[in-house]
This record gives C-alpha cells, structure tokens and sequence, in this order.
C-alpha cells in the first residue's frame, strides 16, 4: 500500500505547466527526495500534497482517503490533511517562544495539556534544544531554528513530512551535521518523508528513492545509486554527480568482436552494444570522473595521450581537467598528486562503466 | 454536478480569503461603486433646482444641461474657470513653497549633523496633524483688517497698521496658509525618499573624485528627481482639493475654489452643476495618481532601495551649525508656538480687539451665558453643546480608527493572499477609489442615498451612524494601504505553518497575523483617529444638531463671528489630537512620520 498517491497531478500557470501530469506512489516509511533545478515543479509538488497549493486537475490520495480531486468532488484543506511540514524559512512565529512555537497546534487539536508538555520536553530532547523552552526565535542561532522548526513537525506526531528545502539556510558545516541528524531521525520514526531539494549530494545522501524532475515532468524515479550509475537521460546524467559526468559524442565502430566509440579526437573501447545493432550510428558516452584512470604513459589500447589543463585539488580528492583536440574530460584522483599542468597523460576507462545515451531523445540506451 | 458543487463548497469554507473578497467586493459596490454612479446620473438628469430655471423640464430626464452650463454657458466663468484658475494658482504656489521648504528641511535632517534631530522632527510635523484652517484661523487673528466684517486683528488694532484687503483675505493668505501645512507633507515625502538612497552610491562618486557640489548635483539629484516629481504631484491635486482654508480665507471675499465652489452650488441644493464640478477634480486627482504611480514605477527600476537609510557620517555643519538651529526655532515659533498662544490668549479678551489687560475675563471658558456676550452662549467648559461635539468627536474617532484598522488588515489579507488574481486588484483599486471624490460631493451623495433605506441599512438621515460611515468609507485609502503594507511585511509561511498544524483560520488570525502587524495596526488607527478628528468638508453636510463634532462646531461658530468661541474649540480639538498622537506613540513606539506619510 503506498502511503501517499498522486494520479496525473497537474498545475498550471496559465499556459505554463509547471507540474504536468505526474504520477507518483510513495510508500510506508519511505524517504522519498524530489529533486531537480529551480523551476522543476518540485517545490509546487510539495506544496499540492500538503494543500497549499492546489492542482489544476488530478487526483491526490493518502491512505486511501482522498484529499484531492474535481472529479470525486474532493477538497481536504491543509488544516484537516494532519500532515507536518517544513518551511525553506523555517516560519517560525517570532512572537512566540520556542514552547509556544510548538504547542500552538497542539492546543488547537485540544490535547491534555499534560500531554502537551510531556510532547515538548521529548520532542526538545530529540533535536537537542531542551533548556531553550523560553528563548524567542530571533534568540536562536540559524541551525537551532531550524531544529526548533523539526521539533514543531514532530510533536504533531503526523506520519507524513513533507520537507521544502529545509538546509539551504544552513552554512556548509551545519548542513553536513543536519543531514545526519534527520537520517537518523528518520530512522527512528519511520515517517513518510517527502524532501524537496534542488541539491543532488543532500538528496544522494538522504533518500530511499530520488524522483529527478525536470520542467514539471519526472525524469526519472529510483533509489540512489541507479540515478547515480545508470541515469535514465542526458538530464539526470548532468544533474546528478559533482564533478559533472564526462559526455563524448561519437560514432560506434565495430573492430572484430569489440566496439569502440570513435571521434576525430577519441577511441575509447565500449561494452559489448552487439544487441544496439547501432554499427556506425552516433551516441553519446557519459562516463564518471572517477571512472577514469590516468597513466603517464600513452601505451594502453583504448588510451590516447591527454594534456593536463587545470588541476583541482580539494583535500581528499583532486579533479583535474585533461584535454584532447576539442574532447574536455573531468578526472577524479584520491587525494593530491604531483601531475602539472601541461603534463601528458594516458586515459583507460573500464568499458561497463560507460553508458550509452541517443543523440535524438536523449535517453539511456545502454 | 453535486459532486462539483461539493467541491467548491468545501473549497469555499476553507479560503476564509475567497469569502472575504466576495464580502468586500458586496459592500464596495454598495457604498462605493454605487455612489459614484449616483453621482454621474445626476449631472446628466434634471435635478429639483433646475425645474426653476428651465420651462418643461422633467425631474429625472436625461439632460446635457449641467454638462453645457458648467462648460459653455455664459455661467463657464464664474462657475467653472475662475475656479479652476483659482484652484490651479492655489495649488502651484503652495507646492512650490511647500516642495522648497520641505526638501531643505528632508536635507537638513537626512543628511546633516543638525542637533536635537528628535525633537526638531516632531514639532516640525505638528502643522501636518492638526487642520490646515486652524491655521487660517490664526492668520485671521492677526491679519484680519475691519474692513470685510468682523472684527480686526492684532496688526490692525495693536500696531494700527492699515492692512490691506489682499493680506487679510483671498489667494495670498490662502497660499501661505496651505504652505505652513503642506511642507510638512513634502518633508515627510522627501525625506523619505532620502534615506533610501543608498549612501554607498554618493561614496562611489567621492572615491571616483567627483567634488562634493557635482556629487549632489549628478547623483544624488537625479536620485531624487522621481521622488521630488511624486511629491510634486501629489501636494498639487491635495491641496487644489482642500476645502476648510479656502472657506475660511476665500468665501468672505467671493473668492472661490472648486471645493468652495461645490460646497456653494450643493449648499443651494444645485447638485447637478456640484457634481459637474466634482467630477472635474475627480478624473484631476485620478490623473495625478496614475501620473505618480508611473514615476514610483520609474524610481523603483533604478534606486537601490536596500532599506538600510541613513549614511553613516552626514555631513558636518560645522560654523554654521547655529543659524541653521536658529533659523529652525525662528520657524517653529512663527509657523507654531506663536499662532497657538495667540489663540489661546484671545479666549481671554471680552472683546476680540482690545488687548489691555482689564480686557482680560475667563467668561469663555467658565461663564455662564450672558445674552449680552456672544449671544448668550456658555463658557465653553460650561457649555453643553461643546461637550456633546467633544464626545461626538471622540466617538467618531474611537470607532472609526478601530473599524478602520480592522477592516484594513482584513482588506490587506484579502488582496495580498489573492495577489495575481483579477480579484485582488479590483479590491485594492476600489478601495482606493473613495480618496479621489470631493468630500462634500461624497457626502451630498451620502446624504440623498441614507434618506431611505438603502440596501441592507436602514434610513440613517441625520445620525451618528451616517457620519461614522462616511468617515470609514473615505479613510479606507489609507487604512487599506497601510493594512496592504503590513500583510506584505507577513511572509506567507507563517500562516501556512500554523494551517499545516490544524489551526483554524479565526485562531491564525488572531493569534498569528494580528500581532505581527501590530504596529502597521496602530499607526494605521492613529492615521484614522487624526483624520476623522480633522474632518470638516465631509461632514459638514451631514451633521444635525445633535450630532454637531468639533469641526463642524468651530465653523458654526465661525460664521456667527464668534471669535473666542472658535479658537477656544479649536484649542481643545488641537489637545485632544495631539494628546491622541503622544499616547498612540507611547503604546506603540511608532514613529507618527511614518503612519502620517501614508496618507
């Protein structure tokens, strides 16, 4: 049974689609990441599930029970969904401690005020802030706002959150510490997580599944590591993955029972494309930096000789940009290393670490 | 179909601002939209007054007749042109001292190390919050020569200086009276605009090497010019449309604006050619408006408005940092001090121009009614009918500021959280509808449309109910300006947080959006209080004896030439507004400048 469902949700700007017709089953306890660039119609999504916003057209369930839908004759407002959020901003209210920030709702929902005060000494304990019961936000540093922000969602005690880039306010830092903290908070709930993000590390990092969306359509839907390895089209493929994915185009050349992917600049050895029946047809080859490896000298088959145009080092890692004729390739090495610039360099690539896209639709062929 | 109807219902009830702008859009057309269309059908049908003049007339035929006697008449002049001209030069002249005056002291304050800035700010408004005849009033008291009627003023009897017919009434006293008040207005305008330039952009133009005269004169000047051009505009179409000083300082001498000129037609019951007249400031004032939205629209595409204001080190006056101070103190006795103990001194005189000391007598203020003074009435602490127009004042305003605020958060929230939509404009545009109509035009309007019922309200003709309404209806400009600005100031999270929570709309109201615009709320009742307390034009036509306010007292008063009467009122009517303004600042520690500028 899927926890929330959304069936050809669609909203509209006027002409402008900014969700076009998505449909999207989330299940029990999963963390679920939207991700994609600004504009995608991820934020809007967000928003239609909690009904801030509402759809143009389509249906939109939780549980079975309807929220959403023209047809059915079906509108469930925010207030009577039981969903938590969290805001990009936080919406804190800044007139009202952190206490009153959290059991405003509560005392709406007419909870046992004893009730109410064992929720927020335990959901103050949860996200570390016990002791700051009376602090006003504008007292709080950014990070125990956000926290203040998490403790609001929790006490309601909904088995939904819906998440709107909550550490984009955060410094480099305190994001990387966040990210921990709501893995393992997730771990411990279980809540049904949709998190809006439009960066790729967060949503590789947190999520069960990644829907990768693109002008208000999804791009692709599955669990971290195919987004990252397989990516569904050139789009996910250039999102997904810092440094950005290496592309050459080229045409595929058969050489006795290998293939090969060959440009004016390029011959670089492919997996075995026999059943692509594509010989001679041009694709393109997306392949990751740390999928290469560089030698100094130029001997391997399936290597031709590179010239180092800038070196990156960033601590544990170093990128290094090599060029060949018009051909621009990212590598990752570990740690620092000694290559120059203008050094000349050999490249090999592990053939099954290629992947294949058309050069009409875009998408994933092999 | 049921299913569809289910759903909008459902939709409906949890849009509290649907329901509201359907709400809003009933009662505007009821007290706005229809008003107006009242107002243009009469000048093209045939009025009571006009079956008089024409032979076979029908009341209620449609007729261009208004249209032809105010536009090409052998009437044009005196009803329309001499007016108009009256109006313009009245107008052009005050905002020519008023712009000079008011951008030299914006500079002063904004930009200078002028001492004592606090309490020079302050007095330095006051003229803006009390009625601008307040002033004709003092004018009155010394310039007015025994010439034209009533009795003479200090310079006459005092000095015997002979003063001549245009100093003591018509266009010259009117310009400087209306000056004395609008600078005010231009300071707070400019000043303003002022702080919102970017004091980054003056020090790029030092560190280029421009010299300081070319750093005003290249970059600070044509920051400003959209700002000076709104002010222009603005203090212009105001005070063309004043009504209470060129009564005062106009009508004695037959010398007419349009406003004296409405009043005096819609007095004679002529409505037609009133509202003939009435349009014309209309579309004048409605020109003015777009005319300034389009410069606001200019200035916002190139000043940086970071909101950051004031420059870090102003710049040093230095030597001459005393006569600045003194020329300011000189202004403020002059244009303050000196007109305010000048009326209270003559509500110690038994007669207006004897000023020897055995003249003195405190019989206007606690003397019981004596036939042989002032016909008879009361001291005026003894006098009932002041005492009914101070409480009638002060529940008008008491109520109208609450309502008002109110309704301009509710007005706030309906359009902002609609932005986007056709709705939310029509809203924000009607309104803002009622701050160009001519007071007393609006009121004659009121007044033939409340002598029945009307509607779902009852026959108001002649009640406290009729003048309350009235008064709501035309400070709703404002208080939903001001309402518009502080639900701008509410990120949309912070309500959507508490409806994700399960609060109910009443509750995020109140707790939630009420008091995050506390102080928009406040100021937005204060701006209400000071306007319903200064009305005259609007109510002048609507008052009965028993729902007489202290405007409409003071010019009773004064055309029974009853001097001490009128100032005596008059200073309690200054009290009470400026004891509302100390008090309204204390409770919210706002600044008045800010709330005042809005309207």
């Amino acid at each position: 049974m899927s926890k929330i469902s959304l069936k050809g949700i669609t909203k509209k700007y006027g002409k402008f689609y900014a969700v076009d017709h998505i449909n999207l089953e989330v299940k029990v306890g999963e963390f679920l990441t939207l991700l994609g660039p600004s504009g995608c119609g991820k934020t809007t999504t967000l928003r239609m599930i909690a009904g801030l916003e509402e759809p143009t057209s389509g249906e939109l369930s939780s549980d079975d029970r309807v929220l959403y839908s023209k047809e059915k004759g079906v509108y469930i407002p925010p207030e009577q969904r039981n969903l938590g959020f969290m805001f990009q901003s936080y919406a804190l209210w800044p007139h009202m401690t952190v206490t009153k920030n959290i059991t405003l709702g509560l005392q709406s929902k007419k909870l046992a005020a004893k009730e109410i005060k064992a929720r927020v000494i335990d959901v103050l304990e949860k996200v570390q802030l016990s002791g700051f019961e009376n602090r006003f936000p504008s007292e709080l540093s950014g990070g125990q706002q956000q926290r203040v922000a998490l403790a609001r969602m929790i006490a309601a005690k909904s088995d939904i959150f819906l998440m709107d880039e909550p550490l984009s306010n955060l410094d480099s830092m305190l994001r990387v510490d966040m990210r921990s903290e709501l893995k393992h908070l997730h771990n411990d709930l279980k809540s049904t997580t949709v998190y809006v993000t439009h960066d790729q590390v967060e949503a590789l990092t947190l999520s069960d599944r990644i829907v990768v969306m693109n002008e208000g359509k999804i791009a692709q839907i599955d669990t971290p590591e195919v987004i990252y390895k397989k990516p569904a089209s050139l789009f996910v493929a250039k999102f997904v993955g810092s440094p950005a994915i290496n592309l050459i185009q080229g045409t595929i050349e058969r050489d006795g029972n290998r293939y090969y992917l060959e440009n004016a600049d390029v011959k670089i050895e492919l997996p075995d494309v026999s059943k692509l029946n594509m010989n001679n047809k041009e694709v393109i080859a997306g392949v990751r930096a740390e999928d290469i490896t560089v030698s100094d000298s130029t001997n391997t088959n399936n290597s031709q000789e590179f010239y180092v145009y800038s070196v990156l080092p960033g601590g544990s890692e170093t990128i290094l940009s090599i060029r060949r004729g018009k051909i621009e390739l990212l590598v990752k090495l570990s740690g620092f290393t000694n290559i120059k610039v203008n050094d000349k360099l050999g490249i090999s690539i592990i053939p099954e670490k290629i992947s294949l896209f058309d050069t009409e639709t875009e998408n994933l062929i092999f | 179909m049921l299913q569809r109807l289910n759903f909008y219902k459902a939709k409906l009830k949890s849009k509290p601002e649907i329901i509201l702008s359907i709400i809003f859009i009933i009662i505007f057309s009821l007290l706005i939209i229809v008003p107006f269309i009242k107002m243009i059908i009469t000048t093209f049908t045939y009025q009571g007054y006009d079956l008089r003049l024409v032979r076979g007339a029908k009341k209620g035929a449609f007729t261009l007749f208004h249209y032809k006697r105010v536009f090409a008449s052998e009437l044009t002049k005196s009803f329309f042109i001499t007016p108009l001209l009256n109006s313009l030069k009245v107008g052009f002249s005050v905002t020519t001292i008023a712009m000079l005056v008011g951008s030299l002291l914006a500079w002063l304050f904004v930009r200078t190390d002028i001492p004592f800035k606090r309490f020079f700010q302050t007095v330095i408004v006051v003229p803006y919050m009390i009625p601008s005849w307040v002033i004709a009033i003092a004018w009155q008291l010394f310039f007015q020569n025994s010439r034209i009627g009533g009795q003479s003023g200090v310079l006459s009897t005092f000095f015997n200086i002979d003063v001549p017919d245009w100093l003591s009434f018509g266009f010259i006293p009117i310009v400087i009276v209306l000056s004395l008040h609008y600078y005010a207005y231009t300071f707070l305008l400019m000043s303003g605009a002022l702080q919102t330039i970017d004091s980054e952009l003056e020090e790029a133009g030092a560190i280029a090497g421009l010299k300081r005269w070319d750093i005003l004169r290249k970059i600070t000047f044509p920051l400003v010019l959209p700002a000076l051009g709104s002010s222009f505009v603005l203090t212009v179409t105001r005070s063309m449309g004043t009504f209470g000083t060129p009564a005062f300082l106009g009508l004695p001498v037959r010398f007419f604006t349009i406003p004296t000129q409405i009043y005096a037609m819609i007095n004679s019951r002529n409505m037609g050619d009133g509202f003939v007249l009435a349009l014309v400031l209309i579309v004048i004032a409605a020109t003015a408006i777009s005319i300034n939205s389009k410069i606001i629209g200019v200035r916002k595409s190139f000043v940086t408005m970071k909101g950051k204001g004031f420059r870090a080190n102003p710049m040093k006056l230095g030597k001459a940092t005393p006569i600045f101070v003194a020329l300011l103190v000189v202004f403020i006795l002059i244009t303050i001090v000196i007109p305010i103990v000048m009326l209270a001194w003559s509500t110690f005189m038994l007669l207006p121009d004897n000023y020897s000391l055995s003249n003195m007598t405190n019989h206007f203020w606690f003397g019981e009614s004596d036939a042989l003074i002032s016909s008879g009435e009361p001291g005026i602490f003894r006098n009932r009918g002041i005492l009914r127009a101070t409480i009638n004042s002060l529940k008008l305003g008491i109520i109208a500021s609450i309502v008002n605020a109110f309704l301009g958060l509710l007005i706030g929230y309906s359009v902002v959280k609609n932005r986007g939509t056709r709705i939310s404009k029509i809203i924000e545009a009607v309104a803002f509808a009622p701050y160009v109509f001519p007071g007393i035009a609006f009121s004659a309007i009121y007044l033939g449309m409340f002598s029945k019922s009307f509607g779902p309200f009852p026959a108001l003709y002649g009640t406290f109910s009729l003048i309350l309404l009235i008064v709501i209806v035309k400070n709703l400009p404002f208080s939903s300006r001001s309402g518009i600005a502080a639900m701008l100031q509410v990120d949309k999270s912070l309500e959507e947080a508490a409806s994700i929570q399960g609060i109910p709309w009443f509750k995020r109201f109140w707790f939630i959006i009420l008091p995050l615009c506390k102080s928009g709320f406040v100021s937005g009742m204060l701006l209400t209080f000071i306007t319903a307390m200064r009305e005259l034009s609007l109510v002048i036509l609507l008052v009965a004896p028993k729902t007489g306010l202290l405007t409409t007292l003071i010019f009773s008063y004064k055309t029974q030439e009853q001097t001490q009467h009128v100032n005596g009122v008059t200073l309690i009517l200054l009290l009470i507004i400026i004891i509302a303004n100390v008090l309204i600042r204390l409770l919210a520690k706002t600044k008045t400048e800010q709330s005042i500028s809005l309207g």
